[in-house]
């Protein structure tokens, strides 16, 4: 299986779309930085968590597009027609679907890592400043549910028409650029904007890096919901091997 | 003959194509949102609101559905499999073209349906203001080039990557980046949102059409070129993007036209006349730069110039009478559009040299003066009057048929060498008749009559300041008490300045700054004049004697709208009691906080809250003050200025223009109102600046009023005052 995981991976990484995608990414957080976090969010350093974590809420929308953009071709016509071949190696279909999840996940897992490097580039350029470990926490926090919840609907509206996933695409945009800022927020861009306006500052000036518990169990539905939708989805498919 | 030939066919097919209808119904549609929620265009002119947003709301719209049935289009042949067969029967780049073409030709049909449709509503609503060639050049101008620049790209983007969600990605990225904050004041990298200005109703100017026309050439000459490289993109032979694309540089003549087109983009990109080629942020020191060194003396001064009013171009003669020569290098500066034809010094040519040095929108000359004994210096000039980068949306020189408005090196140059004595000044200007010219603040009254239509106006004797505007006015001249006022406002608003009795709204300020501060300075003598300006120029301004306003605040869309707060109408009260702060009264030191503006905008807080009551004052002033201040305050970068100094110049340039609009504006009032709490309430205070304003207004340019001085007759200290 480890060696399916291989080759899609590999096969994924090498395609056109995803260094497109990933230079659409880079170009865009660069962007963002440059633009808006440059400022400071809610008042706050722009090297805050506060400022990083807007960073990127407002860096994921395009991130998530590129992993549905992905993910819409193991549902196009192409991939249909190769199917009958790929179908032909001993594993299940069920376990099929986990090695696109787990390849998807890696494609995330890489441009998240390149978000990452570009904002510390530019933090260490401008500022000067080095303390990073303070943002990995967070990062997951907005990071894993965004992912999840995204591919476990993707592969569900996949199943059914592969231009779903485009339509998917579309709100993912419009809910990424006109979102709401209340805990629901599921980029979370427009949360941790407003949010640390209605803290109290500390002696720095600048609020404490806090998150609210009904911040915390929205995240946690959604990160849920991306797994019922996975597991939702493993179950309609076959649980035997496909033939040869 | 066999391109012509699949044309035909191409455009027989998409119009009986049911997709192409949906398109077509729905970019008629595409107008509406113009007029409600898509209004990238100010709102409060007619122009703005019944033409400018509703053919930018189609322009958008229209272009974002062109490109989707573009892709639909293009992709059906090879969606359905059948390009096998039909790449057998025509050549699929003459294929290509021919579809592309078909698609462009039917969005002129569209256009012209959609112009048409709107028409009799935009006609009604406009009423006398509807003009039908202004109406129909919008959607020349900025629709149907926008539509063609969109079909181009996403043929373009298909043809090179031959996929859908590849296509729509690209066309997303490129669209996003038009609207996204990086191009948001550029003109010519807007290119599916053309950028327009706020219109004007009252004083018409075609400067938006014609910057429109010039970007939408840029783009249409991109996107031809893009378009004509994806050509030799086209699959051929079942082979892959390179192998066709290699295949395809056989036709060596799409390679060069393509180029050319792109070349041609990027040269009129590069030379475009309207917005000047300098720094993005305003240099405060360039004016400065000059002050210390020795000068030279001119005794007087007489300016010859014409205008152009359909190319939006003057020429200009400059004539100076030397009374103390600075031999060897001179400078002069001018507006950076303008080209200096020659130089004379006594007659005889010197050579000169312009730099490509554009700041503030003005270029220098450097011109040397081979000795001192010369009498007579002559500049000779021609130009179309570009915008200054660090505010392109303000719009204070151009010339049109039916406004002008020219100032400061937009009139004349600059001579950094020499004091000029302004009181032997000649002006004279040949405009088109029946216009009603204005410079240096007062009404030109001597013309002569030209056989061409137009009028050459004159003006001799002494004035302050190069500031000229010509336009269809009604002078109202009426009297407050001693005080003699002359009101200019664009013949068009007659109506609004009358249902609205703004001649009242002047003399309540009188009346009120009277009251309160004292009597003003004008007389039969000294006139106060009241400009209303075109609303390309944003905001308000006063001096010495006069003061101005864009148009919007006092057209009726404002007048009428109550909920409108301290940035509209008011704004026509505050420029009038600059009049007893600053300009002709009190004239205090601005030091960065404190200015004219602190006493100017507390005192049209305090006239507001006496006319609409405390809420409201309360709500649109002191609110809105101490929210600005709070949010000063909390600023990363005013608690540690240190990390300012990092930014880009750009950055810290933008953080310091907003905090010294916050201290001059909001900080100082708020200050001033603490003050008046501090003294024992309205009334002390009242008394307290009647008595500065009695003590030191010296109806003249005198000492300059400080902060410290405001304490001393506040019998306050800073700390006091000290809003922490």
């Amino acid at each position: 299986m480890s060696k399916i995981f291989y080759y899609e991976l590999k096969r994924m990484l090498l395609s056109k779309l995803f260094i497109g995608m990933l230079i659409v990414n880079g170009v865009f957080a660069w962007y963002v930085l440059k633009t808006d976090i440059i400022a400071g969010i809610a008042y706050t350093a722009p090297f805050s968590v506060w400022s990083y974590c807007a960073y990127l809420g407002k860096v994921m929308p395009i991130a998530i597009i590129a992993v549905l953009l992905l993910l819409s071709g193991y549902y196009g016509k192409k991939q249909k027609q190769v199917e009958i071949l790929t179908m032909a190696v001993p594993v299940t279909q069920t376990e099929q679907m986990m090695i696109r999840t787990a390849v998807m996940g890696s494609c995330f897992a890489i441009i998240c890592i390149m978000l990452a490097i570009i904002a510390m580039i530019f933090y260490i350029r401008f500022f000067g400043f080095g303390g990073f470990g303070s943002f990995i926490l967070p990062a997951f926090f907005i990071i894993l549910p965004c992912f999840v919840f995204s591919v476990g609907i993707g592969q569900l509206f996949g199943r059914f028409h592969q231009s779903l996933i485009y339509f998917l695409m579309l709100i993912v945009f419009v809910a990424g650029f006109y979102g709401v800022q209340n805990t629901f927020d599921f980029f979370c861009a427009g949360y941790f904007s407003a949010y640390p306006l209605t803290l109290p500052v500390s002696n720095n000036g600048e609020p404490e890096f806090a998150i609210d518990i009904k911040f915390g169990v929205s995240r946690l539905i959604y990160l849920a919901s991306g797994f019922i939708c996975i597991t939702f989805n493993a179950m309609l498919l076959k649980h035997k091997p496909s033939k040869a | 003959m066999r391109l012509f030939s699949l044309y035909r066919v191409e455009l027989r097919r998409l119009l009986l194509s049911r997709t192409i209808w949906i398109i077509a119904i729905l970019c008629l549609c595409a107008l509406l949102p113009g007029y409600s929620v898509f209004t990238p265009n100010n709102a409060e002119v007619m122009s703005g609101k019944y033409i400018v947003n509703p053919v930018l709301a189609g322009t958008v719209i229209g272009a974002v559905l062109w490109a989707v049935i573009t892709i639909l289009e293009t992709d059906r042949l090879h969606r359905s499999s059948t390009d096998v067969l039909t790449d057998s029967i025509a050549s699929p780049i003459s294929l290509s073209v021919a579809k592309t073409l078909a698609m462009m030709t039917i969005s002129v049909f569209v256009t012209v349906i959609v112009s048409l449709l709107y028409l009799p509503f935009t006609a009604a609503k406009m009423e006398y203001l509807f003009a039908a060639d202004f109406y129909f050049l919008h959607f020349l101008v900025f629709m149907l080039p926008t539509w063609w620049i969109s079909i181009l790209f996403t043929d373009a983007f298909y043809q090179i990557t031959r996929r859908i969600e590849l296509s729509v990605m690209l066309y997303a990225v490129l669209a996003y980046f038009s609207f996204s904050g990086f191009v948001s004041d550029d003109y010519f990298m807007c290119w599916l949102n053309p950028l327009t200005v706020t219109y004007s109703d009252g004083f018409p100017s075609y400067w938006p059409l014609r910057i429109g026309i010039y970007t939408r050439m840029i783009w249409l000459a991109i996107a031809l070129g893009a378009w004509l490289m994806s050509l030799m993109c086209i699959r051929r032979y079942q082979k892959n993007l390179v192998s066709s694309f290699v295949r395809g540089l056989k036709k060596v003549y799409f390679l060069v036209a393509a180029m050319l087109c792109i070349s041609v983009g990027a040269f009129l990109w590069v030379s475009q006349p309207f917005i000047d080629h300098g720094p993005e942020e305003y240099d405060e020191n360039y004016y400065d730069k000059h002050n210390d060194i020795p000068k030279g003396n001119v005794s007087a001064v007489h300016y010859l110039l014409k205008v152009d009013p359909v190319t939006g171009r003057l020429s200009g003669r400059a004539e100076y009478t030397l009374i103390s020569v600075m031999s060897g290098e001179n400078m002069l500066t001018l507006n950076a559009g303008y080209k200096i034809k020659r130089i004379t010094y006594d007659d005889k040519d010197i050579e000169y040299e312009t730099r490509n040095d554009d700041t503030n929108g003005e270029r220098s000359t450097i011109f040397t003066l081979p000795d001192a004994n010369g009498k007579r210096l002559v500049v000779e000039y021609e130009g179309f009057p570009t915008v200054a980068r660090y505010m392109p949306l303000s719009i204070s020189d151009s010339i049109d048929p039916d406004y002008i408005s020219l100032m400061g090196a937009s009139i004349a140059p600059d001579m950094m060498n020499y004091n000029i004595d302004n009181k032997n000044t000649t002006f004279e200007i040949t405009i088109p008749d029946g216009l009603i010219p204005i410079f240096a603040h007062e009404q030109m009254t001597d013309f002569t009559v030209n056989n061409d239509g137009t009028k050459t106006w004159k003006r001799t004797g002494e004035f302050i300041g190069l500031f000229f505007s010509a336009g269809k006015f009604v002078i109202d001249s009426f009297s407050v008490g001693e005080a003699g006022i002359d009101f200019a406002y664009g013949k068009i608003y007659e109506e609004p300045v009358q249902d609205y009795d703004i001649r009242q709204s002047v003399v309540d300020v009188f009346d009120y700054c009277n009251g309160h501060y004292g009597e003003s300075g004008y007389n039969t003598d000294k006139r106060l004049l009241m400009i209303q300006r075109s609303a390309m120029y944003r905001g308000g301004f006063a001096a010495k004697g006069f003061c101005e306003w864009s148009e919007t605040y006092l057209s009726p869309e404002t007048l009428k709208d109550v909920d409108k707060g301290a940035t509209s109408t008011e704004v026509f009260i505050h420029e009038m009691i600059h009049q007893w702060w600053g300009g002709f009264g009190l004239k205090c030191l601005d030091d960065g906080l404190w200015s004219d503006e602190g006493l100017t905008v507390y005192s049209t807080y305090r006239m507001v809250k006496e006319k609409y009551g405390q809420l409201y004052a309360q709500q649109h002033y002191v609110d809105e003050w101490q929210k600005a201040v709070d949010e000063q305050n909390r600023n990363f970068y005013n608690r540690y200025p240190e990390y300012l100094e990092k930014l880009p110049k750009k950055y810290q340039a933008n953080i310091n223009e907003s905090n010294l609009g916050t201290n001059l504006y909001k900080r100082m009032p708020l200050m001033i109102l603490k003050a008046e709490e501090l003294v024992g309430g309205e009334e002390k205070m009242d008394e307290i600046l009647s008595k500065m304003y009695a003590d030191r207004a010296s109806y003249d340019y005198g000492a300059e009023f400080t902060y410290q001085d405001f304490l001393n007759y506040c019998g306050l200290t800073e700390e006091d005052l000290c809003l922490e």
